[in-house]
């Protein structure tokens, strides 16, 4: 690294250490302090907040909620990716510019639009059950329950799904796969034996960052759900809206382990799920 | 696998649709389809002194966090490009490290530090912490451009005598200049588009948009809401179909676009 070229990442650097580095060390001795109302967080330090979360059986069933919901997410929005990816990769519609527009929206358009969008979708009056009714279905009431909270959540995820996806299908060379057909494989064998291992990193990938984007977004479980659905997100979002800012510390302290966790489960499994056929694949 | 994906661009389009179905709808409810069409949401919107001023902060948050970020990426972008060595790597990982980050412990960690320095609720704290949101993204769209840099240019431009400076500024930027000019698009949008680090830093006289929309839907679902959600969605979709023409999305979808 020359002189110019340390001026000129010095500022990124700097703004992230400062933004990023030195908040994720206040954010863990915070969780440490002692919350009075009316104070800031002070001294004496100790794991009393932690100590809270471990023994509240409130806190255990929501962190349970809160990765199975997350995890949920993620495979849905993995699943519903898949083909959007596949066709995005290939098409030369002329739809294509129109199609990743929509595709990228969830990831930059204002949660709380969205929100309301979902409003509009998913109540009685809504298009979802206009649709039904059009059909000569019973509407559903679906607003306000973990299901329009998840399907939210799916939207939003969906983007962060594709991306890996996308680029992984772009990658892959097409000859792979019709050499494959060539030497007499079936459409389900050249999915399995040779599309699915090349674009595997891509999968993983969506999986995690959707993961990471469903552990994160509270706006969506506090005006789409109910008070029984009420994920750790949304409990920090509560601590800090009371100033408890130790108590929010210590549960995003828990929320980020639980990210990490989840992203390390899928890794592994993912390591396990595709290397082990490959071994046991038919010659 | 074509139909398929073609029933999720339905789903992905459920929400946005029905946004600017009602926010351009005639009646107060909130039933689909719309009755009748007109601008009178939009009228009610201007109408509203804390929604009018919420637009205005937006604007005014979002264009110097934004003009920062760029300019930080740009910057980032070029320093680390070519560069050799671990060193060189480990500073791109820091500066994208926050993509991988849950935003809300982000902001968590942000507010208890603002209040630490007592500048939470400012106008300068919001901004910078709205252009670190913005800086691994424009840092990105400005990398992947580079990486499409026409190979030996700049070095053709210093053999046929330009001073580094010159060569900076008559090869580099011009060859950038659309990276850049997509970057600062996206990072403005991502910026007016962003409620929760705005939500953990509002103040008394600081309240963007989405977090006066985030107070009202509270108490009141109607479409007024709308016609506030209609202005996010027809920003982002107008704004992403610019980018696209000027400098591709390719920077984001990592393939071709």
């Amino acid at each position: 690294m020359t002189i110019g070229r340390w001026l000129a990442v010095t500022p990124a650097l700097v703004l992230t250490i400062g933004l990023f580095v030195v908040p994720a060390g206040l954010l863990a001795i915070t969780s440490l302090m002692t919350h009075a109302p009316g104070q800031a967080p002070a001294p004496p330090f100790g794991f009393q907040n932690y100590a809270r979360i471990f023994t509240d059986s409130l806190i255990a069933a929501k962190t349970r909620e809160t990765m199975i919901m997350a995890l949920v997410v993620a495979g849905v929005s993995v699943a519903l990716a898949f083909p959007v990816a596949f066709w995005l990769a290939r098409t030369r519609s002329r739809l294509r510019t129109l199609a990743v527009v929509l595709l990228l929206s969830p990831l930059i358009t204002n949660y709380v639009a969205l929100v309301f969008g979902w409003f509009v979708v998913l109540n009685e009056g809504g298009l979802l059950n206009s649709a039904l009714r059009a059909v000569g279905l019973e509407p559903v009431p679906v607003l306000y329950t973990w299901f329009s909270v998840v399907t939210g959540l799916i939207h939003l995820a969906l983007p962060f799904a594709a991306l890996p996806l996308i680029a992984a299908f772009s990658n892959m060379d097409p000859a792979l796969e019709e050499a494959a057909a060539t030497l007499g494989a079936s459409a389900r064998r050249r999915m399995r034996y040779v599309v699915l291992p090349l674009i595997a990193p891509g999968l993983a990938g969506g999986f995690m960052l959707a993961f990471a984007v469903a552990m994160s977004a509270f706006v969506y479980a506090l005006y789409l759900g109910n008070p029984t659905t009420l994920p750790i997100p949304l409990l920090i979002w509560q601590q800090t809206a009371a100033n408890n800012y130790p108590m929010a510390a210590a549960l995003a302290v828990l929320l980020f382990l639980l990210t990490a966790l989840g992203l390390a489960l899928v890794l592994w499994v993912g390591r396990r799920l595709l290397s082990a056929p490959r071994s046991s694949a038919p010659a | 696998m074509k139909w398929l994906a073609f029933a999720v661009f339905v789903f992905l389009a459920a929400p946005l649709v029905v946004i600017l179905a009602t926010a351009f709808s005639a009646s107060a409810l909130l039933v689909f389809p719309p009755e009748g069409i007109s601008l009178r949401w939009f009228a009610a919107f201007f109408e509203r002194r804390d929604f009018r001023e919420g637009l205005v902060t937006s604007v005014l948050v979002a264009v110097p966090a934004t003009v920062l970020a760029t300019s930080m990426g740009t910057a980032t972008a070029i320093g680390l490009h070519q560069a050799p060595g671990k060193l060189a790597r480990a500073i791109e990982g820091v500066v994208l490290s926050s993509l991988f980050y849950p935003l809300l412990v982000l902001a968590l960690g942000i507010t208890l530090l603002f209040n630490r320095l007592t500048i939470a609720g400012s106008y300068p704290a919001l901004v910078l912490a709205e252009a670190f949101l913005g800086l691994p993204l424009a840092f990105r769209v400005v990398a992947s451009g580079l990486a499409n840099f026409p190979a030996g240019i700049e070095a053709m431009a210093a053999s046929l005598g330009a001073s580094p400076s010159r060569v900076f500024r008559s090869v580099t930027i011009p060859v950038l200049r659309s990276a850049i000019a997509g970057a600062f698009l996206l990072v403005l949008l991502v910026v007016f588009n962003e409620s929760l680090i705005a939500l953990f830093l509002r103040g008394p006289d600081l309240v963007t948009l989405p977090v006066e929309m985030f107070g009202y839907i509270r108490f009141r679902i109607d479409p007024l809401l709308a016609a506030s959600s209609a202005i996010f969605v027809l920003a982002t979709i107008l704004v992403l179909l610019v980018v696209q023409r000027v400098a591709g999305l390719g920077s984001l979808t990592g393939g071709r676009d």
